[in-house]
């Protein structure tokens, strides 16, 4: 099973700090600012609700962050456990890094 | 579903016209959520992130800073980023006077406000429920609303086992069929996953944005419409 990781400092240390999600869970990308989008996932206490995580990202790189997280997700790799905000930047959309922060909401 | 696609959908990037501005004590343009909802998403760096572009009708009353030349009246004319700036939080546009920077800025007519005609355009997808990406997994059909016009389905975002995320496709006229092809196609497995630009709207107003569309667009779309479960 591909699972996406995230946490929003290293190392997560603390409550809230970090989340694994499944591939499967994932339902959405949406906008919401010059500078961020979501990504929406099935709730992960299994209610019929979304946990979501804020990407934060260069000003105006809306489209180009959205595409650099769908192509880490879709890509090929040797590791189920994706850290998807390593693999978003490496990805080449633009020269420098997209992503400079994330916020987990569970 | 290791290989999976992901479905990435654009509205048409807006564009406002801001007509009969009274500039008698300051030229602010004020932008309204026809443009960007809310306007308070647009801040001070917005002309520079090139997120918006601000444009003047010009007309004989007008003085234009040595970068624009002589421009036709009639035509609209671009301004330069240095030559207005953008309110932190209220959507206002403050244009800058010739006077005060003799290259970029424009000196409008104080005393005849309908000599002022602006033009804002939307240049990156900023606001909510205007650019989204759904994993082809989440896809639950498509179904025609009318002659040119039709529903995807997709599970909602928020997680609600009762109701769905909709892009309502416009297309050619009878162009279903092509849009069920193209959607299968867009989906349909591969060797590897992959982002998939499926339609981004662009900016037919100013400089314009070009529309993206997946596979030589066979069903002719001309915008969607992202409708997401709230």
């Amino acid at each position: 099973m591909k699972t996406y990781y995230f946490s929003e400092t290293s190392p997560a240390d603390a409550a809230g700090d970090a989340i694994l999600l499944p591939q499967s869970t994932f339902l959405n990308m949406d906008v919401l600012s010059a500078t961020s989008i979501i990504m929406q996932f099935k709730k992960t206490d299994g209610t019929h609700d979304n946990s979501h995580i804020t990407i934060t990202h260069a000003a105006g790189k809306t489209a180009d962050a959205m595409r650099a997280i769908a192509a880490a997700m879709a890509g090929n790799t040797k590791f189920n456990v994706i850290d998807l905000v390593e693999v978003a930047n490496a990805h080449p959309v633009t020269s420098a890094p997209i992503i400079s922060g994330i916020t987990i909401a569970e | 579903m290791k290989k999976e696609k992901y479905l990435i959908f654009a509205e048409d990037l807006t564009s406002i016209d801001v007509d009969n501005v009274d500039t008698s004590s300051a030229v602010e343009v004020q932008t309204t959520t026809s443009l960007v909802d809310p306007v308070s998403l647009l801040n001070a760096t917005s002309g520079t992130d090139g997120i918006i572009e601000v444009q003047i009708k010009a007309h004989a009353n007008h003085t234009f800073g040595s970068a624009y030349g002589s421009p036709t009246a009639g035509d609209y004319v671009t301004i330069n980023t240095s030559g207005y700036t953008v309110h932190a939080s209220n959507g206002k546009v403050t244009i800058i006077t010739a006077a005060t920077d003799a290259v970029n800025g424009v000196t409008t007519d104080t005393s005849t406000a309908a000599n002022n005609d602006f033009r804002v355009n939307l240049l990156k997808h900023i606001d909510g429920g205007t650019l989204a990406c759904f994993p082809a997994s989440k896809f639950k059909g498509m179904q025609t609303v009318d002659a040119d016009e039709t529903d995807l389905y997709f599970e909602a975002g928020t997680g609600d086992l009762d109701a769905v995320d909709v892009i309502k496709v416009t297309h050619g006229a009878n162009k279903y069929k092509e849009l069920a092809e193209m959607a299968n196609d867009a989906m349909a497995p591969a060797k590897s996953g992959a982002a998939v630009d499926f339609f981004i709207g662009g900016q037919s107003a100013g400089t314009g944005v070009d529309a993206l569309s997946f596979n030589g667009n066979p069903a002719g779309i001309t915008s969607v419409d992202i409708q997401l479960d709230l």
